[in-house]
């Protein structure tokens, strides 16, 4: 399986179609669409993209669901088909889009739900020394395509004592994860994904005691009572974006990694 | 070296050597060609070699000048409040409602600019004005002054309701650390008492907070000076 790595408006002007996905379903799910398009690149519908706003969704709404929504609708007939995650590892949102994007664009949709593996995988690029951000996009390609033998090799060597914690899903904007140091590790739903379980929430909500951590929730997300209680209980920073950045939100987070970083 | 924090409406200036700190109105700062060594608030930004943001200043001179391990400082200026609340001297809250600025320092001032206020009249009564946006606020003293309420009490009423807001924001803390102008606005700081015990820190929180980040780059700068202790 390949991920496609191109911008919405290249794919929309390409004769190429793509498979449309979000969240995590199962590898049998996207290989299954994988074989029936004959080997179809995936395009990631959470990303932003900046798609035209179709309207279809609130703005008071999570932004990470109104971009699978928005990409979706803008691809129209350039996509082969949907794979949506809808299960307790994405959200109920997750269903009601896969509804939604059904209705209004006539593509089909397939629902997934992702049980996840058996036993965790180790959570390599989560605890390794690098840009947070490259990092938690690489975990979230790693759903097309899986880490190569070398990139374990090196994520395995540059394991690293964490000075810091994000915890959450991919945020957006993705910059917010610029501001973290390269001795951040990963918690959350991103972490539960790296490790194939992506619907634990025992893993979810699990982090290591006295570790500054940020606790990062998308604005009008389910996560954010998660994030708000664990930031609580481990004297963490709850720290909850919706559209932009702001300077004061960004001021949060640099004044936390500055002032509470354990010092390597 | 010169230190400067920056706010929407007044500049604290300090070069070291110096027995005081300069307060001079923001506008001047802008038209002039002011210059740091280290700065904060927004308008230092482009006008120091070093910028810190407005958090990291406060949350350092706080621990800097309080021995506490847990504590709440709140700094109330001109156009927002920040605050930061420690649990074992790590930060455990930091907010900043840089985003209404409506119900602080500016308006205050250009409230008592339009009544002519004399700030020392102004009774403090149980009675409150909400203050769940300062411009509606705004627009309650008005009904009130020209339904022939006197502009001290509805100001009066306006000053308890800010100081409300203020407690509320902090989480309600048995102590409060204030920071920024508001501390020299006797109403308000009298009407927050009701509530909890508040020490004055002053407007010099943040300039301490850049003194203490350069003497930990450079520690023969020294301790902190005098005229950034006045509180």
């Amino acid at each position: 399986m390949l991920l496609n790595r191109k911008t919405l408006s290249e794919i929309i002007v390409s004769n190429s179609r793509v498979i449309g996905f979000w969240g995590a379903p199962p590898g049998r799910d996207l290989e299954e669409a994988s074989r029936r398009f004959d080997g179809a690149t995936f395009f990631d519908l959470d990303v932003f993209y900046d798609a035209k706003k179709s309207g279809a969704v609130p703005d008071a709404f999570c932004h990470i669901i109104r971009n699978c929504v928005d990409n979706a609708i803008a691809l129209g007939d350039r996509l082969h088909c949907v794979v949506a995650a809808t299960g307790p590892e994405k959200c109920d949102a997750g269903r009601f889009a896969a509804r939604l994007v059904e209705e209004i664009t006539g593509v089909e949709v397939v629902v997934t739900v992702n049980e996840g593996r058996k036993d965790p995988g180790a959570p390599l690029l989560c605890e390794s020394r690098g840009s947070l951000k490259k990092r938690i996009i690489r975990t979230m390609e790693a759903i097309i395509e899986p880490l190569t033998s070398d990139e374990q090799r090196r994520a395995m060597a540059d394991r690293c004592e964490p000075t810091h914690g994000f915890w959450g899903t991919p945020p957006h904007p993705i910059e917010v994860l610029d501001l973290f140091p390269e001795t951040t590790h990963v918690f959350g739903w991103t972490r539960c994904v790296e490790q194939g379980r992506p619907a634990d929430l025992d893993l979810e909500t699990t982090v290591p005691d006295g570790l500054p951590i940020v606790f990062f929730s998308q604005g009008f997300c389910a996560k954010s009572m998660l994030a708000k209680q664990l930031a609580h209980k481990h004297r963490g920073m709850h720290v909850d974006v919706h559209d932009t950045l702001s300077a004061a939100t960004m001021a949060k987070i640099e004044a936390f990694i500055r002032l509470s970083g354990v010092k390597t | 070296m010169k230190f400067g924090d920056a706010g929407s409406s007044w500049s604290k200036l300090f070069t070291a050597g110096d027995d005081s700190v300069k307060i001079v109105p923001t506008r001047e700062l802008v038209a002039g060609d002011f210059r740091f060594d280290w700065g904060t608030g927004h308008t230092a930004r482009n006008r120091s070699e070093r910028f810190e943001n407005d958090l990291i200043a406060l949350s350092s001179g706080a621990l800097a000048l309080v021995d506490d391990d847990d504590f709440t400082v709140l700094d109330l200026g001109s156009r927002d409040a920040k605050l930061v609340a420690f649990a074992g001297r790590r930060p455990v809250k930091l907010d900043w409602s840089v985003g209404c600025a409506s119900a602080t320092g500016a308006t205050l001032e250009m409230l008592g600019k339009f009544y002519d206020i004399d700030w020392e009249a102004i009774e403090v009564e149980d009675k409150w004005t909400p203050v769940t946006c300062g411009t509606y606020a705004i627009e309650r003293i008005m009904d009130q002054v020209s339904a022939g309420e006197s502009a001290t009490r509805a100001i009066g009423r306006f000053v308890h309701g800010l100081a409300r807001n203020c407690f509320d924001f902090t989480g309600k803390p048995d102590k409060l650390y204030l920071s920024g102008g508001f501390t020299l606005n006797r109403p308000f700081v009298e009407v927050l008492r009701r509530y909890t015990e508040v020490v004055l820190m002053g407007r010099t929180v943040p300039l301490s907070g850049l003194w203490s980040l350069a003497r930990e780059e450079n520690p023969e700068i020294g301790e902190i000076p005098k005229a950034l202790l006045n509180w």
